[in-house]
């Protein structure tokens, strides 16, 4: 811990932990973490610019079938790379303090795929795909999929979730805290 | 209070003045829109942060809405620089050290969770049984490795409060009555002449030498001393009584047994009324909140990948079913329900043949061990075997049948399941019974005869304890071998005959399904054996723990070296409570013989700790009887009608009590259910309403929709149709559409 705390001043670490819902040892572990991705870039400038191939290294995001799309939501330029402020950002609100409504937020931008606010039923066909990995379901089975979970959460009958009736449908949910979680 | 999106020198793309975020994305899926809601949302959010002004706690209320926020880190830093920077300053020391002795304790509390699951046994095997073959398959697997844990705990029991002092302690008592030296003599002495074969034919039978270890009952002393022995003994003797501890152990065990049961149930049902069933958003939340981020390791990777598959298919495939059997006509009905009648009567009489066999073989049985059929002790052995190996070739062909039975009937998967469960359970706790039934003209007499070691006449068992405790041995002996050969001889060849020939008939054999009834049924037998067995013989809990251990291994290398996951996908959710159910009701009917032979039943005169004692409870009364007088008024009260009675009726009405709250609180679940459907309409009709009379809010809007689909008409199903075409909103001047 010794090196990195000379990384940032003590004004910086006031402001970060302001701004995000980590305290000063978290956001220091979490440069750490920044930095291991990629140690030549990172040294040269603390809040450096890393792309997202270098990102998705990170062991928690390797995994995940949503990495490219949590890259693309999080940074500051839509193309994935992160600074380190959008890395941060991005943990922060994976983090466990990160309140309900923030998270559900950001997971229905990175559930919306064609970023058009909704979540179409493409949208929805993308997200099973991809959490059923190599497997996939049937037509018929993702049909009915589909008409079920628009049938249960699409208010409105416009074949889309609004984030409105998205964030209805999430906090009622049980396992979306525990689930959009990552621990550093 | 509109903002135009405004460039933010020097970068490239186009950034959003308020979210820091580029303006126009491209989408993944090749759309490119503005992230409107995000910039009302702020927008709402900004304006309450102007309103909060210089309150007390505005400067940590606007702190929070900033961190909240939904923009980069750089867009909220200027934020807050704008809305005035006040000095942060550090939360006073009462607060902050609550913060942090809290923040340290949820720290403390993940790592000991950490900690504890790698102590957990057979984590990774289980992990790897689910992620290829489901829930349902996974909690045998659970239950089986609860069932080791029961057995550790029983065995530590007898071995600690039994055995262990026998061992050490028993040589010191002298046998002084006839009887004791009848019993000596009719104990087949073969195999210390030297008889190897003879010893290892009586090692499986347990008979012979085996019957005066301290595996079987008859070995146990009344006492320890005896009168030419030395003060320490007549000492030890006094303060621990062997025949008291042999009985209080054995009633331990059940009542461990029984809380452990409870207590299993009593979480379980915590679990699955949480995942409850009906939940209202059932699929949303199985996609949405399905995937756990914090997952790092491949391999748990692809089996969380296969398991949603696998829960996903099983859903769609339950609610498919289910709609058939909604769809059933009056006159199937009738014919199913005449075919069920048909079907269980049939059962019945596969149950009662097979309970008169038991019986056939039993008797046999036993009129062998007084009056020997044959000399040839291999024969002799086959003959002492038999009941047993009939009654689990019962156990294995019948399932069967009532396994193609229940396919006729029609049921939905899961009760299909719990049917062929119930049957499976009714015989063989029938087979059990009958075993007891058929031996229990052996042990017990109709008119006492005084003079006589055998329980009737002189012909009769001498050790009718130790008789029984073999029985119960063999029958655990012949299950585990059954088991273990029906794997290796049956389930492989099948397998490797699949993999090396390629004609029709053997590819359709090779395909296995791991059957979770059969299996369950398997180990609550098992365990049935051991709960009845282990007060006749105190080194059955030992026994039954070591085919636990050997059952698990075996079955998930045939299940995963074998097996095909199931066709028929079933989702047994509450499978965990339902066995343990079974096993409740077994363990009730094992209380049951043993109860009886401990209240009613004259023990043997010849052998055991319960020697020359009217029955064997009648230890408990006289050791009573030597308290003082408190305490035998206090035990006789107990156990009089003035306590029994009104105890009786009270837990009754503690019982009625519960169920009356448990009715009520049903009630008020489904009306919270039918007040969460009603709300979220209501939001969406006052977020409508909302956004069509202030546009920049943070509300719902309504995609357009293409003209294809409008085609449907239908009446509108609530309010907010009635608003989108044609409403006084409409043509409102700041009506913002992206």
């Amino acid at each position: 811990m010794g090196g990195s705390h000379s990384v940032f001043s003590e004004a910086e670490l006031d402001d970060y932990q302001e701004l995000t819902f980590f305290s000063k040892k978290e956001i220091l572990h979490v440069h750490k973490r920044f930095h291991l991705l990629d140690p030549d870039a990172v040294r040269a400038d603390k809040n450096a610019r890393l792309s997202m191939s270098t990102i998705l290294e990170l062991p928690e995001l390797k995994v995940n079938p949503f990495k490219d799309r949590i890259c693309k939501v999080f940074s500051s330029t839509g193309d994935g790379s992160l600074l380190f402020e959008d890395f941060l950002d991005m943990m922060s609100v994976f983090s466990d303090a990160a309140p309900k409504s923030v998270k559900a937020e950001y997971a229905f931008q990175i559930y919306d795929f064609d970023d058009d606010d909704f979540i179409s039923s493409a949208d929805l066909r993308e997200v099973v795909n991809r959490l059923s990995g190599e497997q996939q379901l049937s037509d018929t089975d993702m049909q009915q999929l589909i008409d079920n979970v628009l049938e249960e959460s699409d208010l409105d009958d416009d074949d889309a979730l609004s984030f409105a009736e998205f964030e209805h449908v999430i906090s009622k949910s049980p396992d979306f805290l525990n689930s959009f979680r990552i621990r550093l | 209070m509109y903002h135009q999106p405004d460039l933010a020198p020097g970068d490239g793309p186009e950034t959003d003045a308020l979210t820091g975020r580029p303006v126009t994305r491209q989408g993944t899926m090749g759309g490119t829109y503005s992230r409107q809601h995000c910039h009302n949302a702020i927008e709402f959010e900004l304006h309450k942060l102007d309103v909060q002004g210089d309150k007390e706690d505005a400067v940590e209320s606007r702190a929070k809405i900033i961190r909240e926020m939904p923009a980069t880190l750089h867009k909220k830093r200027e934020l807050r620089n704008q809305y005035g920077k006040r000095k942060v300053k550090a939360v006073s020391g009462w607060k902050s050290f609550k913060y942090n002795t809290a923040l340290k304790w949820k720290h403390f509390k993940e790592k000991l969770y950490d900690v504890v699951l790698t102590f957990e046994v057979w984590r990774a095997s289980l992990k790897e049984v689910e992620g290829k073959f489901g829930t349902a398959v996974v909690s045998y697997f659970v239950f089986l490795k609860w069932m080791l844990f029961l057995n550790i705990y029983i065995f530590v029991l007898m071995f600690g409060f039994v055995i262990i002092p026998q061992v050490i302690l028993g040589g010191g008592y002298i046998e002084s009555t006839t009887c004791e030296a009848e019993y000596t003599s009719s104990v087949d002495q073969q195999c210390n002449t030297g008889n190897t074969g003879q010893c290892i034919i009586d090692f499986i039978g347990g008979t012979g030498w085996m019957e005066q270890t301290a595996l079987f009952y008859g070995d146990y002393p009344p006492s320890f001393s005896n009168d030419n022995s030395t003060d320490i003994t007549v000492f030890l003797d006094n303060v621990y009584m062997l025949p008291l501890a042999y009985l209080l152990t054995s009633a331990g065990y059940f009542l461990l047994s029984l809380l452990l049961m409870v207590q299993y149930t009593a979480a379980g049902f915590k679990e699955s009324l949480g995942n409850t069933e009906d939940y209202h958003f059932k699929y949303c939340n199985k996609i949405f909140a399905a995937w756990d981020y914090s997952m790092t390791d491949e391999k748990n990777a692809y089996l969380k990948h296969r398991s949603i598959h696998y829960i996903l298919q099983t859903d769609l495939e339950e609610a498919r079913l289910k709609l058939l059997r909604a769809n059933r006509t009056t006159l199937k009905k009738c014919r199913l329900y005449l075919l069920r009648l048909i079907l269980n009567v049939v059962v019945l009489a596969i149950l009662g043949g097979a309970g008169y066999l038991i019986y056939y073989t039993t008797d046999l049985s036993v009129l062998h061990s007084n009056m020997p059929i044959t000399t040839n002790a291999v024969g002799s052995l086959l003959i002492g075997y038999l009941p047993s190996i009939t009654i689990t070739i019962l156990n294995g062909l019948v399932p069967m049948i009532f396994n193609v039975v229940v396919r006729f009937e029609d049921y939905s998967p899961q009760f299909e399941i719990s049917m062929t469960l119930v049957r499976t359970v009714f015989l063989r706790l029938a087979s059990l019974g009958v075993l007891f039934f058929s031996l229990f003209p052996q042990i017990s007499c109709s008119e006492t005869a005084e003079d006589t070691c055998g329980v009737c006449s002189a012909g009769d068992l001498k050790c009718w304890e130790t008789y029984i405790g073999q029985e119960f041995y063999k029958l655990s002996i012949t299950d585990f071998a059954a088991v273990v050969l029906v794997v290796l001889l049956w389930e492989f060849p099948r397998k490797i005959a699949a993999k090396y020939l390629h004609f029709g008939i053997v590819q359709t054999l090779g395909k296995m399904e791991f059957e979770i009834p059969k299996n369950v049924l398997a180990i609550v037998y098992s365990q049935a054996l051991c709960w009845i067995g282990s007060f006749y013989c105190p080194f059955l809990p030992a026994i039954s723990l070591v085919k636990c251990l050997v059952f698990f291994y075996l079955k998930k290398w045939s299940l995963l070296y074998n097996m095909v996951p199931s066709s028929r996908p079933f989702r047994a959710s509450r499978s965990g409570i339902f066995f343990m159910v079974i096993l409740l009701i077994t363990f009730m009917g094992c209380i049951i013989p043993v109860g009886y032979s401990i209240g009613a039943i004259e023990p043997s005169r010849g052998c055991g700790p319960f020697r020359g004692q009217v029955t064997m409870w009648a230890v408990i009364t006289t050791t009573i009887e030597q308290f003082n007088n408190f305490f035998e008024e206090v035990f006789k009260f107990i156990g009089s009608a003035a306590f029994v009675v009104p105890c009786i009726v009270v837990l009754l009405l503690i019982l009625y009590y519960y169920h009356a709250i448990a009715s009520a609180h049903n009630e008020l679940v489904n009306r919270l259910k039918e007040q969460l459907i009603m709300e979220g309409r209501d939001k969406h009709f006052l977020l409508t309403r909302l956004h069509e009379l202030e546009p920049n809010t943070k509300g719902h809007k309504k995609r357009h929709i293409l003209p294809q689909k409008s085609q449907k008409t239908h009446p509108p199903k609530h309010p907010s149709q009635a608003w989108s075409g044609g409403g006084p909103m409409d043509a409102h001047p700041f009506s913002t559409q992206s």
